[in-house]
């Protein structure tokens, strides 16, 4: 393969962007022909005019007595909430737990036991112990970080090089600074790769717990719209789920490229 | 007689595997001087590795001891300078932070700044020093690793295999550095290698191991190193008749030793 340096993977890079927006061309074009030319009715697919005037609707009106911005910040904060307590409990649990076979053998059976159980199992029991509300959404999306981030830390801290471990050693560094200096960095960036896991998972189950136990939030609002069948509610709900999980996301990649700037160039 | 600077006595190195214990070293007995450079050669599997490890604390011996100018090994410690075969560099450390580990961690980085520069400078790497590990070449990641070592001041030096990785120029470079700085210093360094002609060109003494049990076969003082103080001609010296043979010897120990 011959290398054309900078305009080659210019013109390359260029490429794949093509292709990502031929794709959303596409499927815009199909939205918009199955739409406007009356292959589907307005109830199951809204169209382009329709979805665009419920979101007007929605942004001037709000939705049951708040703003939709209202609905999506709730959303926002429950995620957030969930996920940073969760992650990070998670991530100080993993760390001890790769580091050290005891703390291994105590925190494994919950992580494990935690871990594949669907999260909706057991949010009917949280919502008796902790009424409808906040406290116990957040408590599942605690829980639903917690494993992902334990585990994903536990990994990094087992796959810490040992001749690293030892030359910081025979430098000179205590248990706590070969901790500080060498296990910890070592694990930073599988501990972002569980973060990324971890929010893309409490995303998905606050959606679900809003529909269960909330009467706000986007998740919510999804479902009571789709009750009265305004589907233009529902798509705008889910688009901006959508948009939101994806700068979620990119925010988390682009924290992770900046922090763990060495990974996979060493 | 003085005691020697690092002695190992009948030491026996036995650890648990899956097929049973294994034998790694079998009644070591070795001592050497404050300022030799000490090459270890032998078949791969013949306990070199396990040899140096236990002079650097990371094995305790199954019976026999090491000792360091008389005291026992207790553990890694910055009195000896380790330098494995890959770099194993910190990559989300600088240049500079990898060389000065050492001092921070002991909590001495004000003092030892100007030898970190010293030192840096020596190898070539001072204007690298903000630079990350990822963005050196081999041989500059493996001079880092030299350099992180010496800050510390090590009484002894522990090198394994450490220009196995590299290309036979950018070798051959390393070793000039590294006896430059073994002059220089006058510093006790152990260093292992797989090839006998770097064994007989850095050494003062080349220790020749039996495979598994680890036994000593053979010890040899060699000369090449103490010799020429200019060697501005290492292809001269290894195509010496002197060297040639006293290399084709030890190959010729490790291929009898080998059956």
């Amino acid at each position: 393969m011959s290398m054309r340096p900078a305009l080659g993977s210019a013109w390359r890079a260029l490429g794949e962007r093509r292709v990502t927006a031929l794709s959303l061309l596409v499927l815009v074009l199909a939205w918009i022909g199955a739409t406007e030319g009356g292959l589907v009715d307005d109830l199951f697919l809204p169209g382009p005019a329709s979805l665009w005037s419920g979101f007007l609707d929605l942004v001037e009106n709000g939705y049951k007595s708040r703003t939709i911005w209202e609905h999506a910040a709730l959303s926002l904060e429950r995620v957030l909430a969930g996920f940073v307590t969760g992650a990070v409990a998670g991530t100080l649990v993993g760390l001890g737990m790769g580091y050290n076979r005891k703390i291994e053998a105590f925190f494994s059976p919950l992580v494990e036991f935690f871990r594949p159980l669907p999260q909706l199992a057991y949010l009917v029991l949280l919502i008796v112990w902790f009424g409808i509300g906040e406290t116990p959404q957040i408590i599942l999306l605690f829980l639903t970080a917690f494993p992902v981030s334990a585990i994903a830390a536990m990994d990094g801290v087992k796959s810490v090089s040992v001749l690293r471990m030892q030359a910081a050693r025979s430098m000179g560094a205590s248990e706590w600074q070969v901790f500080r200096y060498v296990v910890f960095p070592s694990a930073l960036h599988e501990i972002f790769t569980g973060a990324r896991l971890a929010i893309g998972v409490v995303y998905a189950t606050l959606i679900a717990a809003e529909i269960i136990a909330g009467s706000t939030g986007l998740g919510w609002v999804i479902l009571d719209a789709g009750r009265f069948l305004r589907s233009d509610y529902v798509f705008v709900g889910i688009l901006m789920i959508g948009v939101m999980g994806l700068v979620l996301d990119r925010l988390l990649l682009t924290f992770e490229h900046r922090i763990v700037h060495w990974a996979g160039r060493d | 007689m003085t005691s020697p600077f690092v002695a190992f006595q009948n030491l026996t190195i036995e650890y648990p595997s899956k097929e049973g214990p294994v034998h790694a070293l079998d009644s070591i007995d070795l001592a050497f001087g404050a300022g030799d450079f000490v090459c270890i050669v032998g078949p791969s599997g013949c306990g070199k590795t396990t040899l140096m490890q236990t002079l650097a604390g990371f094995i305790r011996p199954t019976s026999g001891s090491v000792t360091l100018a008389g005291e026992p090994i207790a553990g890694p410690g910055p009195d000896r300078g380790v330098v494995f075969q890959q770099p194993a560099l910190f990559p989300w450390m600088t240049v500079a932070q990898n060389a000065g580990f050492g001092p921070m961690v002991r909590g001495l980085g004000g003092e030892r700044r100007e030898k970190v520069e010293h030192y840096l400078r020596l190898v070539g790497l001072w204007d690298f020093r903000n630079r990350y590990p990822y963005q050196l070449s081999g041989g500059m990641q493996q001079r880092l690793a030299i350099v992180r070592a010496l800050v510390n001041d090590p009484k002894v030096l522990l090198m394994d295999e450490p220009f196995g990785a590299l290309d036979a120029l950018t070798r051959e470079k390393m070793q000039e550095e590294l006896h430059a700085v073994w002059r220089r210093t006058q510093m006790t360094v152990v260093f292992i290698t797989h090839s006998v002609e770097e064994a007989v060109y850095l050494g003062t003494e080349v220790v020749v191991m039996s495979p598994r049990p680890g036994r000593i076969l053979e010890r040899l003082a060699v000369g090449f190193s103490r010799a020429s103080g200019a060697r501005d001609d290492i292809r001269a010296i290894k195509a010496s008749p002197e060297f040639v043979a006293t290399r084709e010897r030890i190959l010729g120990l490790i291929w009898a030793g080998a059956g």
